[in-house]
């Protein structure tokens, strides 16, 4: 009967792509650099070995043995760092593969037991451990990559994201190194203007960002791109010397990188043989080009003159025959304006931080969010309390049907209650906790458990679908009080009894911390002997399996009252109506 | 399988050890060339050692070829997985879901809500410490009034826990009790029987303790907990071997469980898991889902409504939080515009079938589910309420 949590181990495997995938690209990229330091490593040995055979005698042979150790010592330490990344992202990949055998196991047990059986409460709590953990590793996720600060790798426990994996201890589940590594270059480039930093990683990885290039047929290179903003640069600072060196070493081989036999794209519009990003490399070599001139020239011209005249305030602007000249003007020069805008370099930012992700098979959108819109959407019902789209239902009872809106509003009582104070900080783009708190401080009884009806989360939400319903849910024995509220039976005389109950040892002010509800009168019956004989009822009524209205006592159950908890108001017994959603 | 696949690749390149090989080869190196030094240090001839250029080289071209041999090994494990694993991941999360989304990266007030949906997620797990970093992280600011609550809560369910104190847990239910017997949770009486318990423990010679206990902190709960009232006072009687199966029907997690859930719900907040956490616990149940339409609505096969998605996600009952009622005339789900109505004989259906039956509440109509006759006017508009 319970449907528990279980996904197939396929499905599980496609969703983890980049924890099997980054550790791979750093062994491979770690490998690459201990060959190089091999290779470096053998060179410089063989020309030891030849100064070594030239020597004549003990003394001079042991100095250049000597060299050969010392060498040879340095190289080992270097090595040792490469090996040990190397296992330490294989261990990674391991424990990861670990999880999986977990699940396996997991879906292994709980397709073995049969359908009518309970699921053994141990096997639940290692389900429900395995999600818990998953969700962790979304959020750990989520607040490395959108960490703000730059953080150096040796102050880790500075970053929230790193911390909560140490705390959790999920270090071997979250690559929060790579992830941190791109992260600080991203802020790099886009807080303090770093291109240095861009360049350096630009050449170390330049094989792979041609294969991105291809591989997701942009028609962009990160790398032109990089030098294209130094030469940016340089034209705004007024080097245009280095600027047409940048230019020159740099940017124009872009221009033809892909047809080699083909010459002719030196001169022309490049259309021959030329690719389309050898086209838009052209493209944007010759605005670079037209650049030069137009920092030169924005300085000093009648646009800035004309712009500082009033007129273009007052309505004799439109008419001014200037304007118009201006704007043709402005035009023109937009793209260039755009060139030199400081948004260029949140756009390389993020320019960057795509191919970085690329490169190491990291997700290029936040897993958080694609999962909050699938969990979202799949949550969200037409029963949900949306602040924003409905916020109406909150005002005074405007309707006919007003015990109706008063109901949802008294269930949406800590959503509603903060509805204003919500839309004017959302205004100012300013979210914070007060609403929270102010709901945390009223003592409600209904508090929602939906998360899409949720503070936290109903405005967030608000743009996802809703889902599809084909089923009615609803619980068993529904009981219709005569203000049109219906219950579950048996939870309806629970908690009415327990109202009852705390009204007839508290009959002094009770339920006023509770929604609007309360106020009316304690429960008229009240005899202390009668007190426990309603026990006796209900705990029969609980433990029977249908409820049969006749067969109940009617004197006790009519000296009852039920208590609608919503409304506070009291209704008879027989003034309960059994109905039937079919 | 992906799993198979996975797995042996993964085993062929965790067990290649072709990089330690290295590393051991090149120490060995290392103490070769000291012991040659060794040797020439300690020769006490001037003139130069003939032999040592030639052992050097046979010393250094041995690791140089072996290193060699290693690297190609390595290399091919390594190429391996990762030709394999590229081929192997076929779906790609982003392209899952296909509608309205959503946004952060432009909308600094849904960023902030996030943030705030995560704190919140952190707030209830006690992990205090990350929130600093976060907030600093930032620049937003957790009022301490709402970190507070929770640090007490923490700190109660930690006295439970690791030190078996209930005292703290048992003081806030006891200014808290009107409010819980509003939430018909029977935490406080829960509490006191732990207490009762643990002085039975502590006290098993003397049953003094523990009685006077009961008769201090029983006696309100007797109108609602007087059966196993009466049969934990009989434990105080009964010898040795029952005194086990006193723990049975709620253990410590059930208990701490239940304390976190009132604590929450009496602050108004979700009672078993923050909204974000239900959220992706939901998501999760739900990928395969869109998966599996997506699959589907390439063959062009979409009847969308506007703004629902195109299909149906069997959720856990865990995860339904609304009861949902489907109008059985015009199938579809009930909304604040078109509620359900009760009949006079008590079957419902939504309100625009009222209307439709009864021809813009001209005519008298027939329940669609009983013989019953009726008018739009004695049908009552009613709301399915969860408790």
């Amino acid at each position: 009967m319970h449907r528990t949590y279980k996904n197939s181990l396929e499905l599980e495997i496609q969703l983890k792509r980049s924890q099997f995938k980054t550790p791979i690209e750093v062994v491979k990229k770690n490998f690459k650099n201990l060959q190089k330091l091999v290779e470096k490593h053998n060179n410089q040995l063989s020309k030891s070995l030849k100064t070594l055979e030239s020597k004549k005698t003990t003394d001079s042979q042991l100095q250049a043995l000597k060299k050969i150790i010392q060498q040879q010592e340095t190289f080992h330490k270097k090595l040792a760092f490469r090996v040990k990344q190397h296992n330490e992202f294989i261990s990674r990949l391991q424990c990861r593969f670990e999880k999986l055998k977990q699940l396996k196991l997991m879906n292994e047990a709980i397709a073995s037991i049969d359908s009518k059986d309970e699921m053994p409460t141990r096997l639940i709590s290692q389900i429900n451990k395995f999600y818990k953990e998953e969700i962790n590793l979304v959020i750990v996720d989520y607040l490395l990559k959108t960490s703000q600060k730059s953080i150096s790798t040796k102050a880790l426990d500075k970053n929230p994201g790193a911390q909560l994996a140490k705390d959790l201890n999920a270090e071997k589940l979250v690559d929060y190194d790579v992830i941190l590594q791109g992260l600080t270059i991203y802020n790099e480039i886009k807080l303090n203007k770093n291109l240095k930093i861009l360049i350096d990683w630009c050449s170390e990885n330049r094989k792979s960002l041609k294969l991105i290039k291809e591989h997701s047929k942009l028609n962009v290179n990160l790398e032109f791109e990089t030098h294209f903003q130094e030469f940016i640069e340089k034209i705004k600072a007024n080097e245009l010397y280095d600027a047409l060196e940048i230019a020159n070493k740099h940017l124009i081989g872009y221009m033809n990188d892909s047809d080699e036999g083909d010459s002719t794209t030196n001169d022309g519009n490049g259309t021959e043989a030329s690719s389309e990003s050898d086209e838009y490399s052209f493209n944007k070599i010759t605005s670079g080009a037209a650049l030069l001139w137009w920092n030169a020239f924005k300085e000093n011209t009648i646009l800035r003159q004309t712009e500082n005249q009033d007129l273009l305030c007052s309505p004799m602007g439109f008419y001014d025959s200037r304007t118009r000249e201006m704007d043709k003007v402005k035009a023109n020069v937009k793209p260039y304006e755009d060139l030199l805008n400081d948004m260029k370099w949140t756009k390389l930012a993020d320019f960057f931080l795509y191919n970085f992700n690329s490169l190491y098979g990291i997700d290029q959108e936040l897993p958080i969010l694609t999962l909050l819109d699938i969990g979202g959407s799949a949550l969200k019902t037409r029963s949900c309390i949306h602040r924003g789209q409905e916020s109406n239902q909150n005002g005074e009872g405007d309707n006919a049907s007003g015990s109706n809106e008063a109901i949802s509003s008294a269930i949406s009582y800590n959503v509603a209650s903060s509805t204003k104070q919500s839309k004017s900080s959302e205004n100012d783009g300013d979210v914070n906790f007060d609403e929270v708190l102010k709901q945390s401080n009223n003592n409600s009884i209904f508090s929602n458990e939906c998360p899409i009806c949720s503070i936290d989360l109903s405005e967030l939400t608000s743009k996802l679908p809703f889902s599809h319903q084909v089923k009615s849910n609803i619980y068993d024995d529904p009981v219709l009080l005569p203000n049109g509220n219906i219950y579950e039976y048996d939870k309806l005389l629970k908690l009415s009894e327990t109202l009852g109950k705390s009204n007839h040892h508290h009959q002094n002010g009770d339920g006023s911390g509770s929604a609007d509800s309360s106020g009316d009168g304690p429960s008229s019956s009240d005899s202390a002997g009668s007190s426990s004989s309603e026990v006796n009822i209900f705990d029969r009524a609980d433990g029977s399996e249908a409820i049969d209205f006749d067969t109940m006592e009617p004197n006790l159950l009519d000296e009852y009252k039920i208590r609608d908890p919503l409304t506070g108001e009291e209704f008879e017994r027989k003034e309960l109506v059994l109905v039937f959603p079919p | 399988m992906s799993y198979a696949v996975l797995e042996s690749e993964l085993d062929h390149l965790s067990s290649n050890n072709s990089l330690d090989s290295i590393l051991s080869d090149s120490k060995s190196l290392l103490s070769g060339l000291k012991s040659l030094e060794k040797q020439l240090a300690s020769s006490t001839s001037k003139t130069k050692d003939s032999d040592l250029p030639q052992k050097t080289k046979q010393l250094i071209s041995n690791f140089e070829e072996k290193t060699l041999k290693n690297e190609k090994s390595i290399n091919k494990s390594i190429k391996g997985y990762s030709s394999k694993i590229d081929k192997l991941f076929t779906t790609d999360l982003t392209t899952i879901y296909k509608y309205d989304r959503v946004e952060i990266k432009d909308n600094a007030c849904n960023k902030a809500l996030l943030d705030r949906a995560v704190t919140m997620e952190l707030l209830r797990n006690g992990r205090f410490n990350i929130i600093d970093l976060y907030q600093e992280d930032r620049a937003f600011v957790v009022p301490a009034e709402l970190t507070d609550k929770f640090k007490k809560l923490s700190s109660m369910l930690s006295a439970i826990r690791e030190d078996n104190d209930f005292a703290p847990a048992i003081g806030w239910a006891t200014t808290n009790s009107k409010n819980l017997k509003m939430i018909g949770s029977n935490l406080e009486f829960n509490l006191h029987k732990f207490q009762y318990m643990k002085l039975m423990d502590t006290n098993k010679s003397e049953p003094y303790t523990p009685f006077d206990y009961a008769k201090q902190n029983f006696s309100k709960f007797a109108g609602t907990h007087l059966d196993l009232i009466s049969s934990l006072l009989l434990k105080l009687a009964q010898s040795k071997p029952e005194e086990k199966k006193l723990y049975t029907d709620i253990n410590l997690d059930d208990l701490t469980d239940q304390f976190n859930h009132d604590y929450c719900k009496l602050m108004g907040l979700s009672a078993t898991n923050s909204p974000i956490f239900n959220t992706l616990l939901a998501s999760f149940q739900s990928i395969q889902h869109f998966i599996k339409y997506n699959k589907i609505a390439s063959a062009n096969l979409n009847w969308t409504t506007i703004n629902e998605l195109p299909f149906e996600i069997d959720l856990p009952d865990d995860l339904k939080f609304h009861s949902i009622f489907i109008c059985p005339i015009i199938k579809e789900e009930t909304t604040k515009l078109n509620p359900p109505m009760v009949l006079p004989c008590h079957h419902i259906i939504s309100k625009d079938s009222v209307i439709r039956l009864s021809k813009n509440n001209l005519t008298t109509f027939k329940c669609p589910y009983c013989p019953t006759t009726t008018t739009s006017s004695h049908a009552v508009e009613c709301t399915f309420i969860s408790i």
